[in-house]
């Protein structure tokens, strides 16, 4: 399939399931993969059972987490900022992704802190950082004019661009080319004289005690000229401005599309056209275009199988949920961040480049050693026990069973033929871990990166 | 009647020759039966009554109640092992208590020999027909599990057995002797057939073991012993000494042990069970001729320092009182301590010296200070009206006597502002909240305190750490002390103003643990999160693991370890009380 040539109405239709496209365990592994981490066989067994709409519309729209696992998650929060150490929220942040009903929600906000990247390092504050990171939440889904307004005025987001004392006489432009550039437009659909104007409209917000404070002493109340209109616009309406933009809603289907389907190419314009369109109707509420992202042919298709490099996060994250995996997550948090995705860390303005960028020789070596140490690691349970005991509760009692089983559930895309016997073929089975060593040595295949 | 006493005489010498050699060995402890070249020893006398003391233990009654023990009865585990002693019960016809008994009820020994290199096991049954039966029962056993598992030999008469090639056992009369080494079980069936003991030199007529034997007092439920001269020809206490030149904590905790380990000839230990406490007790050899000048900050002129009475204040954590002149230390280092740690030294004498406004640290400041020292950590209780932290941590304070209070006082109340003002500085550099400070008088006492100011735009539930803290200085007198919380100093200064009881003690340390366990109760929420990242568990399997931790610290009282010099030797002596 050439991506170019992809009829827009046929792409983003709902799928219908077909012989040549059937709804079977691949497909549903496919959907959970990109929509969330991982679906565990049990999940599988279900989703085949419905229907793949209805199972989107689920994960989009039905899942929200229950009121004792908030009250847990909140608990498990404050106790990390109690410490007064910001790099203590990674491992509360991956606890919620591996037990999260959820999944969409924390998959979303993972997105949400690349594209809105802050960085603990500058901001230090354990408390803006979570703060930040409940504002995601909140609106992963939901309006995306109301989080960037939130954003706009977020006390992490204004230390890391330096706008936490932008005054008047000397407005700090950081901030305003960001939200163009990086955050709302992209590249080619502002000016330099646009920043400087947008600049202005941000004058005298200012963070104090952690909180974001209005000081109209340092605003510049006179008029302004941004994007094409003149006004004495406020910080408020400025984004407003912005986010009216033709390019704005095409900016954000085309990020989302990137990172639910495909890492490249870059998203044909005609393809994006239908889900900006969508998004301008829906006032930028997100969740109805990524329930048609999900549900739709495209998505579906042949073309965005394989089409993706996971993240760590999705790595790790995506292998506890499907092998219901307990781990020691403060080691797991840290492991994550030493290949590349220390989370509440991202690596500057831009975030994580993703794709291809997650793999080199380090990384991948790294990547493998992080699977070895949490499978090495003694509080590593499976369901609460054993793999061995694990796997005989899937009825994989060999070696070759077991290769075609982590293959089926943990793999994106099929092994060469031959491959999975020489692989089991390489363990030696009178071992009392052979089928920790086996999922140790599929983990270093380059098959097990992509998803 | 002559005739008839000179008969009787002839009776009773040939009576003494005849049977002699039996009566003698019957007579034979493990000691005397172990060569001169054992270098460890240890025994217990009674192994029946120390099982009996086991079983019907309060502690271990509780133990058997816990939650956590219960389930383990269920599990299937426990059903395995319970499978195996049954079989093995069944096999040798007896229950284990029985079989214990039978096999050790004259005591059990472990020995290790440096000539032969070998290691020994000497039990002595309840009678020798007991032991038959059950030597029987093993080796028919081990034959039937592994047909070329037990080899046999001979040795004087004596039916020696080989098992797996590393253990070789015997049983001679009473007695079963396990050892590691064959030339070792030689040496001790040497001793033992042999009558006249003089041909062969034993570990219990060594001047070393008889000395040590002289540290015995009879309420021992066990006793060891270790020959240090040879360890030390080997290097095997270079790795102690070595511990200490390189920390300084180490050496000023056991740095005067070290020391007198490298001139003693032996050190012992002793263990002391009942239904009250268990005590375990070192003893080194060291009259006042092996105190050396190096140590003398340890153990005071003369030896005679004493740590200063234990303060009393509630929920006392742990106390450690003692005497350590730390500005001798100091300035002694470059004797004490290696190269790197005295550069450590250096640069921290430097910094201090400059954050002390040019006062020399070692001399001047830590030289201000007598050096009965007294570090106390006590459970925190919050005030309501102040920002409660999330997480909850123990206060604590160093109590200290100064030699010169009217010079000193004004110097340290000054360096005391200093500091919280330096802090207040760092912490505004980095966002942290901020110290007020405030000075008053109690009574003759001048408090200087530092209290961090509410923030208002705060979670109740995220309070930061440093809420835990309202440094304080107070002095009183030739009272210093130095406090992480207003509240802790406040009571210390109460309780100095009561005669605590002084006793003996170079160093004196109690561990409570009820108050410990209120502290972790404090912090169970805290505790069950940390279990739940890191390992992996429900909250439910993780709330159930804390309070085990919890209900584990029921079962003690305290844990009291000090350190004294008693009898020409240097005794360290922890005792874990229950009630």
């Amino acid at each position: 399939m050439d991506i170019m040539q992809v009829d827009p109405e046929w792409g983003w239709a709902p799928y219908r399931p077909s012989p040549e496209t059937p709804w079977n365990r691949q497909a549903a592994a496919h959907l959970y993969r990109r929509a969330g981490f991982g679906a565990t066989a049990v999940e599988l067994d279900e989703a085949v059972a419905g229907s793949p709409g209805e199972l989107a519309r689920q994960l989009v729209f039905g899942r929200p987490e229950p009121d004792t696992f908030r009250q847990l998650m909140r608990g498990m929060v404050d106790s990390m900022i109690a410490t007064g150490d910001a790099s203590r929220l990674a491992a509360a942040w991956l606890y919620r992704m591996l037990q999260t009903p959820d999944q969409l929600q924390e998959k979303i906000t993972l997105f949400w802190h690349g594209h809105f990247a802050t960085s603990a390092e500058k901001v230090q504050d354990p408390i803006m950082m979570q703060q930040q990171n409940d504002l995601l939440r909140n609106n992963a889904t939901g309006s995306f004019q109301e989080m960037v307004q939130s954003i706009s005025s977020d006390p992490a987001m204004l230390i890391y661009l330096d706008s936490a004392s932008n005054r008047k006489i000397h407005p700090n432009e950081n901030f305003s080319r960001e939200l163009m550039e990086l955050f709302c437009l992209g590249e080619g659909h502002y000016s330099e004289e646009d920043i400087r104007e947008l600049a202005r409209c941000f004058t005298g917000w200012e963070v104090k005690n952690r909180r974001f404070r209005f000081n109209r002493y340092q605003h510049d109340f006179g008029s302004k000229t941004v994007l094409g209109k003149t006004a004495r616009f406020t910080g408020e309406q400025a984004v407003e401005q912005v986010l009216e933009q033709p390019s704005a809603a095409r900016f954000i289907a085309a990020r989302l599309v990137n990172y639910l389907l495909f890492d490249e190419p870059v998203v044909p314009a005609l393809l994006v056209e239908p889900l900006a369109a969508q998004l301008r109707a829906d006032d930028f509420q997100l969740g109805p275009t990524l329930q048609r992202i999900l549900s739709s042919n495209l998505f579906h298709s042949p073309f965005s199988r394989q089409r993706k490099i996971r993240s760590p996060v999705e790595l790790m994250v995506g292998m506890l949920r499907t092998l219901e995996m307990t781990v020691n997550v403060n080691e797991l948090a840290t492991g994550i961040q030493e290949i590349g995705q220390g989370l509440f860390f991202p690596p500057n303005v831009n975030g994580w480049e993703g794709g291809r960028s997650w793999i080199n020789s380090s990384t991948l070596l790294g990547r493998a050693n992080l699977v070895y140490r949490v499978l090495a690691d003694e509080k590593t349970r499976f369901a609460g026990g054993s793999l061995e005991e694990y796997l005989a509760g899937h009825q994989v009692s060999t070696l070759a069973q077991a290769v075609d089983w982590f293959v089926d559930h943990l793999l994106a895309i099929d092994l060469a033929p031959g491959r999975r016997e020489e692989i089991s073929g390489t363990i030696d089975s009178s071992q009392p871990d052979s089928y920790r060593q086996l999922l140790h040595t599929l983990a270093t295949l380059p098959e097990f990166q992509i998803c | 009647m002559k005739m008839t006493r000179h008969c009787f005489s002839a009776l009773l010498a040939w009576i003494l020759v005849s049977f002699m050699p039996g009566i003698l060995r019957a007579e034979k402890t493990a000691a005397q039966l172990l060569p001169a070249s054992t270098i460890f020893f240890a025994e217990i006398e009674d192994p029946r009554e120390l099982a009996d003391t086991l079983v019907e233990h309060p502690v271990v009654e509780k133990l058997l109640e816990l939650d956590a023990y219960q389930q383990f009865l269920g599990s299937p585990e426990f059903e395995r092992f319970k499978r195996i002693l049954g079989s093995a019960e069944e096999q040798l016809d007896s229950t284990w208590p029985e079989i214990l008994t039978d096999l050790a009820e004259g005591g059990i020994s472990v020995a290790f020999d440096l000539n032969t290199q070998g290691g020994a096991l000497l039990a002595e049954a309840r009678d020798a027909e007991s032991l038959a039966r059950l030597r029987d029962t093993f080796l028919k056993l081990a034959a039937n599990g592994q047909q070329d598992g037990i080899k046999q030999g001979e040795y004087r008469g004596v039916t020696a057995y080989e098992f797996n090639e590393q253990v070789k056992f015997v049983t001679i009369e009473n007695w079963l002797i396990v050892v590691t080494e064959s030339k070792l079980g030689a040496a001790i069936l040497d001793r033992y057939l042999d009558s006249e003991q003089d041909l062969h030199e034993t570990l219990a007529a060594t001047d070393t073991f008889q000395s040590a034997r002289r540290t015995l007092k009879g309420t021992e439920t066990a006793w060891a012993y270790l020959g240090l001269q040879p360890i030390r020809l080997v290097g095997g206490l270079a790795a102690l000494s070595t511990a200490a030149r390189e920390n300084m904590l180490v050496e000023l905790l056991i740095g005067g042990i070290v020391d007198a380990a490298a001139r003693a000839d032996y050190v012992t230990a002793m263990v002391r069970l009942d239904e009250q406490a268990l005590e375990v007790s070192m003893a080194l050899p060291c009259d006042d001729s092996s105190l050396t000048e190096g140590r003398e900050y340890f153990f005071g002129p003369g030896g005679q320092g004493q740590a200063p009475p234990m303060l009393k204040v509630d929920d006392t954590i742990l106390s450690l009182s003692t005497y350590r002149d730390v500005a001798q230390m100091w300035l002694r280092a470059p004797d004490l301590f290696t190269a790197d740690v005295n550069d450590a030294l250096a640069e921290a004498d430097s910094n201090l010296t400059t954050f002390f406004a040019g006062r020399d640290f070692g001399e001047d400041i830590l030289g201000s200070l007598e050096p009965q020292l007294q570090l106390v950590v006590a459970r925190q209780r919050f005030d309501s009206q102040r920002p409660i932290p999330t997480i909850k941590l123990p206060s604590f304070a160093v109590v200290a006597q100064m030699r010169d209070p009217e010079v000193m006082t004004p110097e340290l109340r000054r360096i005391a502002i200093s500091m919280i003002g330096f802090f207040n500085v760092v912490g505004a550099m980095e966002g942290q909240p901020q110290m007020d400070i405030e000075m008053e008088k109690l009574g003759q006492a001048q408090l200087v305190t530092a209290t961090f100011l509410p923030d208002p735009n705060q979670q109740p539930s995220q309070v930061k750490i440093q809420y835990n803290f309202s440094p304080t200085a107070v002095f009183h007198d030739r009272l210093f002390i130095i406090s992480s919380t207003r509240s802790l100093g406040e009571q210390l200064l109460a309780a100095s103003r009561k005669q605590g009881q002084q006793d003996d003690a170079n160093l004196a340390m109690r561990l409570s643990f009820p108050a410990l366990e209120k502290t972790l109760a404090d912090n169970r929420q805290q505790l069950i999160v940390q279990n739940v990242l890191e390992d992996g568990a429900t909250q439910e399997e993780a709330a159930q693991s804390v309070d085990v931790l919890l209900s584990l610290f029921e079962l003690v009282q305290s844990l009291d370890l000090d350190l004294a010099r008693q009898d020409g030797h240097i005794q360290l002596r922890a005792i874990l009380s229950y009630e």
